[in-house]
């Protein structure tokens, strides 16, 4: 069965899930990358969006401004989640956020806040930009404007929006730091292989 | 609209070529002289002497600065209004100045380009081609700047791609340290900040051709983040304590240039590439009326550095060297040496590995005797040998536990740090390791009273010679009890920056 969550998130609609699970996001899911994350935890701004229960998406889009001066949304692909990694921790404590959506994994901090805060990390598949702005059904605002399309806080409504990865559940489980230890059991003896046929200079 | 002429563009870029092997930029000599007026750091002063004074020689003999006369790197900026008057591309006719200049009969200069680089690694004989990187500007000019670069601090370049949020100058002062001393410090740090990758390359490179004028920025005060960066930067560097040729002292380095350019919201790429004691760069213009006319500086502008023997200096003859002798040196003492050594680079540690390994006897004893890690400059008129200075140590040290062992030779003479492998290699054999200064090359080898090949002479400046050598001023930088200058000299001075700040 589909596992749809709605914003406002609760605590327990996050409970079950696990590192690995799929699930889709319906009601409001708000952009939010480098500059926003440095202005709330390294100059202290306050958010102009409220997050508790909310989502986020490590995202810089494409918007195309109607004539009418409302917005509509061209495509929508993750960036890479890891730069925001020394800040997670504290902004997921800071604006209550519960579902954080980009590309990659994250590292321990963001476990560390998730398994604090009851929050998860997941990813959409990098490269799918126009398939995810097909289900924006709305762009409701836009913050932060003088940041430039790629960093400006886009205020979306979204139906079925995914698939999402889990990637790191409310326990701290961290996908991509438990196959990165499996990829480096599997790197000895591949390399010692490698090693005894390459001489330093031919 | 000016019409430039074949023969000229490419007489301008051979003489170029050969006023930048033998003449220092004058800001580089005046920093550096600033830097030794400035030095506590007894071995530091020493080193940067002996480059003043090299560099004085070298500009008199009209003979390179360094035994590795380098890459050529050619900025060009040519005037949409130009037409030319020539046969060749304009990239043919850089590199046929570029062979003009390193075959000069009356300064030939080392060829050191080789093609094929991952596979066969052909020397091209004539130093070409030339990296060249071409921008076309409004005007009805062509203008070039161009530069020698050294091998040494070019393998020293860093490139990474920091998030939009990291400290550039916290990754620096990370990076610099694990750089060690082969690029020849005291010298200029360039980086290029912003674009793409390759993009923050080339503004790494291109930020390395201005002149050094940190004093003024730092009397005027700085105007933007840039030049803001410039100073932090070279604060945080020079604090480090690494020193001239990282043997602890004040300076590590003259200048910092950085440009930049605008970049990706996901990025911000930075490159940093060392320029070496021997800078080598200029730059002239062509409007079509005829070649480059590059002014030659007046030796005044030299000042006057004499190389002082110490107290803790002493002279030592190589043909009746006991290890015992050996045993009694400490690092950081400076000597003189005189008699005869043997020569040996990348190749010739190859080679001989090689004879070793198949249990074959090496041409050459290597018993009791010390090697220099040098590929020379062939001489011209009358001289023994050409430039010849040291070469980076580093990459012999995987070779030097089994030649120690295996062949009983005593002592290496090379440029810069050894690494952990090597030092302990040294111990282990009660050897030792002695630093002659990098970019120093024409004084060692007006130290050098004969040369002659013993084997390998296939191998061309990377043959096997013996050398005789009159009082060729080395530091102690690796002693039988393995301890290192470049560990115990930085540490030391870092302190000393530390407690006085």
């Amino acid at each position: 069965m589909k596992k749809i969550l709605t914003t406002p998130i609760k605590d327990e609609d996050l409970e079950d899930l696990k590192a690995g699970d799929i699930v889709y996001l319906t009601g409001q899911l708000v952009t939010c990358r480098d500059v926003a994350h440095r202005r709330l935890i390294e100059l202290g701004r306050e958010l102009p969006v409220d997050l508790v229960g909310g989502a986020i998406f490590h995202a810089g889009p494409i918007v195309r401004e109607k004539d009418d001066g409302s917005y509509e949304m061209v495509s929508i692909g993750p960036t890479t989640s890891m730069r925001m990694e020394k800040f997670e921790r504290h902004f997921i404590e800071e604006t209550g956020v519960k579902l954080i959506v980009g590309k990659g994994g994250m590292g321990p901090e963001t476990a560390a806040g998730c398994r604090e805060n009851k929050a998860v990390h997941a990813v959409f598949p990098g490269g799918c930009a126009v398939v995810a702005a097909t289900k924006v059904e709305a762009i409701e605002g836009a913050e932060w404007t003088d940041l430039g399309m790629p960093e400006t806080l886009w205020i979306n409504r979204v139906r079925e929006f995914g698939p999402l990865i889990i990637s790191i559940d409310t326990k701290g489980n961290n996908i991509f730091e438990t196959n990165k230890a499996r990829f480096n059991e599997k790197k000895g003896p591949i390399l010692e292989k490698i090693s005894s046929q390459l001489k330093f200079i031919k | 609209m000016s019409v430039i002429r074949q023969d000229d563009f490419i007489s301008s870029v051979a003489d170029a070529l050969q006023f930048i092997s033998y003449y220092h930029p004058i800001d580089f000599v005046q920093g550096v002289h600033e830097a030794y007026l400035k030095e506590q750091n007894p071995a530091a002063r020493d080193a940067m002497a002996q480059i003043l004074i090299n560099s004085r020689m070298s500009a008199e003999g009209h003979r390179p600065i360094c035994q590795d006369t380098g890459i050529v790197t050619v900025f060009c900026k040519i005037g949409m209004n130009v037409t030319w008057d020539a046969k060749m591309s304009v990239t043919d006719m850089i590199n046929e100045g570029v062979r003009r200049a390193y075959n000069n009969p009356d300064n030939v200069l080392r060829a050191s380009i080789l093609a094929d680089p991952a596979g066969k690694r052909q020397n091209t004989k004539d130093n070409t081609p030339a990296v060249i990187h071409y921008e076309v500007v409004e005007g009805d000019e062509v203008e070039v700047h161009i530069a020698a670069k050294g091998g040494g601090s070019e393998n020293k370049s860093k490139m990474v791609m920091l998030n939009p949020s990291d400290s550039i100058v916290d990754w620096v002062v990370k990076t610099v340290p694990t750089m060690g001393a082969g690029w020849c410090p005291p010298g200029m740090l360039g980086l290029g900040i912003g674009g793409t990758a390759e993009k923050a390359a080339v503004l790494a490179k291109e930020s390395l051709m201005d002149p050094i004028d940190i004093h003024e920025l730092r009397e005027r005060g700085p105007q933007n983040r840039v030049e803001e960066l410039r100073l932090e930067i070279m604060d945080a560097v020079n604090a480090l304590g690494i020193g001239a040729q990282g043997l602890g002292g004040l300076t590590t380095v003259l200048d910092v240039k950085i440009k930049d350019y605008p970049t990706h919201a996901a990025s911000l790429p930075v490159c940093m590439i060392p320029n070496c004691a021997a800078t080598r760069h200029t730059h002239f213009k062509l409007n079509g009326n005829g070649p480059a006319v590059l002014t030659p500086p007046s030796l005044e502008d030299w000042p006057e550095v004499t190389f002082e023997v110490g107290a803790n200096t002493r002279r030592v003859n190589l043909d009746e060297i006991t290890p015992e002798e050996v045993a009694t040196w400490n690092v950081g003492d400076t000597i003189l040496l005189n008699g005869k050594m043997l020569t040996g680079r990348d190749a010739a540690h190859k080679r001989m590995i090689e004879m070793l390994n198949n249990g074959e006897q090496l041409p050459v004893d290597l018993k009791g005797r010390f090697i220099y890690y040098v590929g020379p400059v062939d001489p011209v008129r009358d001289e023994v040998v050409g430039p010849a200075g040291p070469t980076t140590s580093t990459r012999m040290d995987k070779f030097t536990r089994q030649i120690l062992e295996q062949t009983g030779l005593l002592g290496m003479i090379g440029k810069s740090e050894r690494g952990p492998v090597a030092i302990e290699a040294i111990r282990d054999n009660k050897a030792v390791y002695l630093m002659a200064v990098g970019g120093a090359a024409y004084l060692v080898s007006k130290a050098i009273t004969s040369a002659e090949v013993l084997a390998f002479p296939e191998l061309g400046m990377e043959a096997i010679y013996e050398f005789e050598v009159k009082d060729m001023p080395v530091t102690v930088a690796v002693d039988v009890n393995g301890e290192s200058v470049h560990t115990t000299g930085p540490a030391k001075w870092k302190e000393i920056i530390a407690r006085s700040a």
